[in-house]
């Protein structure tokens, strides 16, 4: 019994011996190519070295991988607990318009054109809410689908069309283009369907931050006598509404694209000669159900001017724009004829800018016509877009500012004498932060005789309104 | 409608009055406007070579603060075409850019002078996702490239596949900004990609692999920026320009100090540059080389050569003399007044 046990002390022995030297082999097998990479245990530490030259030790980097995967979880965490999700990408965005007007009327009509009154106030004119994303993203060509929903409260700042909070779609609509779209020197072509903005006119289908007056032209403005709704995003109050309705949104098909583009490398500056748009819309109006058996069409061709960025025409474009369609009249028991032409000039430049837009229309037998002139300068640097993407530790964005006049013409009825409404706008637009702006504008207003006979309504204006949006 | 329309006079009188008596010449400028063609893309206002080093020391703050001049820098993700578009709107005094979308600018009609090289022959590279077969530049026929077009790299790539006997229709290229290109190269919807050290940091995450570099490839290939400064401001403002071309040359002289090495990698990781990155595109190099500010015969022939490529290639339609473009007087001045007329030499 006792050899057994002197035996068995002897074999732990020896598997006490092979397992410390093994050990010993591994830990060395191990630590070789960690040396290489500088990294050592904490009794390797170079002595001699200045601090900044000390390698990492093992524990320290050990140290590190914790911090890292502790923040990992965290990041993990925080973003299932605290982070909305869709389907597919999508950003939302909003605008919401805050207006103080200040009218000056004239009762001409039951008090002898005395100036006898004031009016206005503060008003919330306009929210609206974006969903806009990508339903299907071709990384190879470009040839995406991408949608766009947004509602609207119209609001509205004018007690004879009443104010209007109720929440409205706007824009509805899919968007796939046609062409590959990656390549900026190559043309491009889509195909729009749902409810959108016509393919009409200069003012219409310019951009907001584009658009200089707080009011549209009058020629622009929905036509409230018409069918349909006048959800377009921003109730033009004060005046009287009957414009061609160029603002407000429809629901078709539009086919839009560009030849002849040119690309200017050193500035990645992209203007095509020839801009197209083309649309097949129901025209009744937006959020409205079509009344009849016509389609409506509309077009625009726009030829740009092809230099390069530093060219002193850039940014010179002539445009031509058509309607042609039928409308239902409940008082006439049938269809009517809806006809609009344009025709404009602009010169979109850095400082400097102006744009004219000619407008005819013709529903039923009555005919009109709108002339918009618009001149600006911009002191800033908003409408430089490269500048304005810089690296800053701060929230900076290059405060503009924009004075600008309009004279603006409208005739409802051109067969009518002294029917013009003359408002020249003087204003401001202060850009003082990325998405925010403040307008000031001041209408003067010059009725017609005919007019001023007919219309009891608001005269000179001065309106200022902040628009922010995120 | 007379009172209407003399309210719209007055209105843009006094519009017209601002802006003569923000334009009136002064004998110095109330700001320098410094431009560099690199952002770091994560928000922090870094630059690179030698003009970062002259932002992140401070030293044109630090001379002009006695004048109550101040120094503005921006640092832009649109890199030189951005910058080119900031000139041309007037919105910038000096600049620190790439050759190709200066040698467009200029070509343009940017009234510019180049007054010192800087960040010279910076490496170019190409790399795939990790896991991809390619290993070669023929390999990249008909595969899908990316490329941040109008920036200097596409003047390093046309060469690269001149060499080759490539050119760039023979690929199918993606014009795509430096965080895109990256992102696309990531997820695989681009074959290869063709950039500056960000794909070498991009092969340290794993992300990519680099299968080729110009470290072998002549010289001439590489990129290199230069320090320009504006035909206005320095005709209006010549003493200012010199001071600031000296400042210029005090921070590429402390860039090009080895003792320095850890400071000048530092300036580059603050914008985003890592170590490792710094380690591998600097391997073999001096400081006093990549920092070396002389207009020297090379970096005049590199510019030359740079213009008849352009125009070969269509990237621009007028050519001219480089040597209109160069103005070495206010750096032989600085040099001469910091006593290092021959260090770089």
């Amino acid at each position: 019994m006792n050899i057994y046990k002197r035996n068995v002390k002897i074999v732990l022995l020896l598997l006490s011996g092979l397992f410390v030297n093994n050990s010993a082999l591994y830990a060395e097998q191990q630590t070789d190519p960690v040396q290489d990479s500088t990294v050592q245990s904490s009794s390797g530490k170079a002595d001699g070295l200045p601090e900044s030259s000390q390698p990492v030790t093992r524990e320290e980097l050990d140290g590190v991988r914790t911090e890292l995967a502790t923040l990992q979880e965290r990041l993990d965490r925080t973003y299932e607990r605290n982070t909305a999700q869709t389907q597919r990408p999508l950003s939302v965005t909003g605008v919401a318009q805050l207006r103080y007007t200040q009218s000056e009327s004239r009762y001409s009509a039951t008090s002898g054109g005395n100036r006898n009154d004031h009016q206005g106030g503060l008003s919330l004119n306009a929210l609206i809410l974006n969903f806009q994303g990508n339903l299907k993203r071709d990384f190879e060509e470009g040839r995406n689908i991408n949608f766009l929903f947004s509602v609207v409260t119209p609001g509205g700042v004018n007690s004879s069309f009443g104010f209007d909070y109720a929440v409205k779609p706007l824009d509805a609509y899919i968007s796939y283009y046609i062409l590959p779209s990656l390549d900026p020197e190559k043309q491009l072509l889509s195909v729009v369907l749902g409810q959108q903005k016509k393919p009409f006119g200069l003012e219409a289908l310019a951009a907001e931050d584009k658009k200089p007056t707080i009011l549209s032209a009058q020629s622009a403005r929905p036509n409230l006598a018409g069918a349909g709704d006048a959800s377009n995003g921003a109730n033009q109050g004060a005046f009287p509404s009957n414009g061609l309705g160029l603002d407000t949104r429809d629901i078709g098909v539009v086919v839009k694209g560009d030849l002849f583009p040119k690309y200017d490398v050193g500035y990645r500056y992209r203007v095509a000669a020839v801009e197209y748009q083309f649309g097949l819309l129901n025209g009744t109006g937006p959020n409205t159900l079509d009344n009849n058996g016509h389609k409506d069409i509309a077009g625009r061709l726009v030829l740009n001017a092809p230099v390069d960025y530093s060219s002193i025409f850039r940014g010179l474009s002539v445009g031509g724009s058509f309607y042609n369609g039928r409308a239902y009249s409940a008082a006439i028991g049938d269809d009517y004829d809806v006809k609009r032409w344009g025709a404009d000039i602009s010169y979109v430049n850095t400082p400097i800018g102006f744009t004219y837009e000619h407008v005819h229309g013709q529903d039923n037998a009555t005919k009109k016509d709108g002339n918009t002139l618009t001149i600006f300068y911009n002191y800033g640097e908003q409408f430089v877009g490269g500048y304005k993407a810089q690296d800053r530790y701060d929230d900076w964005y290059p405060t503009t500012f924009q004075p600008f006049v309009r004279f603006d013409w409208w005739s409802p009825d051109t067969s009518v004498a002294n029917n013009t409404t003359e408002i020249t706008t003087i204003g401001i637009n202060w850009f003082l932060a990325q998405t925010t702006k403040l307008q000031v504008n001041y209408n003067f207003v010059n009725l017609g005789s005919h007019q001023a006979v007919t219309y009891t309504g608001p005269r000179n204006q001065f309106l200022a309104q902040v628009q922010y949006s995120f | 409608m007379k009172r209407t329309y003399a309210l719209i006079m007055a209105f843009f009188t006094v519009f017209a009055l601002g802006v003569n008596t923000l334009r009136a010449e002064e004998a110095k400028p109330k700001v320098i406007r410094v431009g560099s063609a690199y952002a770091s893309g994560i928000g922090k206002p870094f630059g690179y070579s030698n003009a970062g080093v002259l932002h992140s020391r401070q030293l044109l703050e630090d001379e002009f603060r006695k004048d109550g001049i101040e120094v503005r820098w921006s640092f832009f993700k649109g890199a030189g075409p951005a910058v080119n578009e900031s000139l041309a709107n007037k919105l910038l005094d000096f600049v620190f850019i790439g050759d190709l979308p200066a040698i467009v600018g200029k070509a343009g009609g940017l009234k510019t002078k180049l007054i010192a090289a800087g960040g010279k022959w910076l490496n170019v590279y190409i790399a795939v996702p990790a896991d991809s077969r390619i290993t070669s530049i023929q390999e990249l026929r008909g595969k899908r490239v990316g490329l941040f077009k109008g920036t200097n790299i596409q003047l390093t790539l046309d060469r690269i596949l001149e060499a080759n006997g490539l050119k760039e229709s023979d690929l199918r290229i993606y014009n795509l900004g430096t965080a895109d290109l990256e992102a696309a190269l990531k997820t695989k919807n681009i074959d290869a990609a063709v950039s500056g050290v960000n794909l070498l940091t991009l092969q340290t995450q794993g992300s990519a692999k680099v299968i080729y570099n110009t470290t072998r490839a002549p010289r001439d290939w590489r990129t290199t920026g230069a320090f320009y400064v504006t035909e206005d401001f320095a005709n209006r403002y010549p003493n200012i320009t010199r001071r600031v071309v000296k400042e210029y040359v005090k921070a590429s002289y402390w860039a090009s100090q080895e003792a320095n090495r850890n400071g000048y990698y530092l300036v580059h990781q603050n914008a985003g540059w890592p170590r490792t990155t710094l380690d591998i595109e600097y391997q073999g190099r001096t400081l006093k080389d990549a920092n070396d500010v002389l207009i020297d015969k090379e970096f005049v022939d590199h510019y030359a050569n740079g213009i008849i490529f352009a125009k070969q290639r269509g990237l621009i339609r007028n050519t001219f003399d480089v040597n209109t473009w160069i103005d070495r007087s206010y750096l032989n001045a600085a040099l001469k007044e910091l006593n290092l007329e021959n260090y770089w030499k």
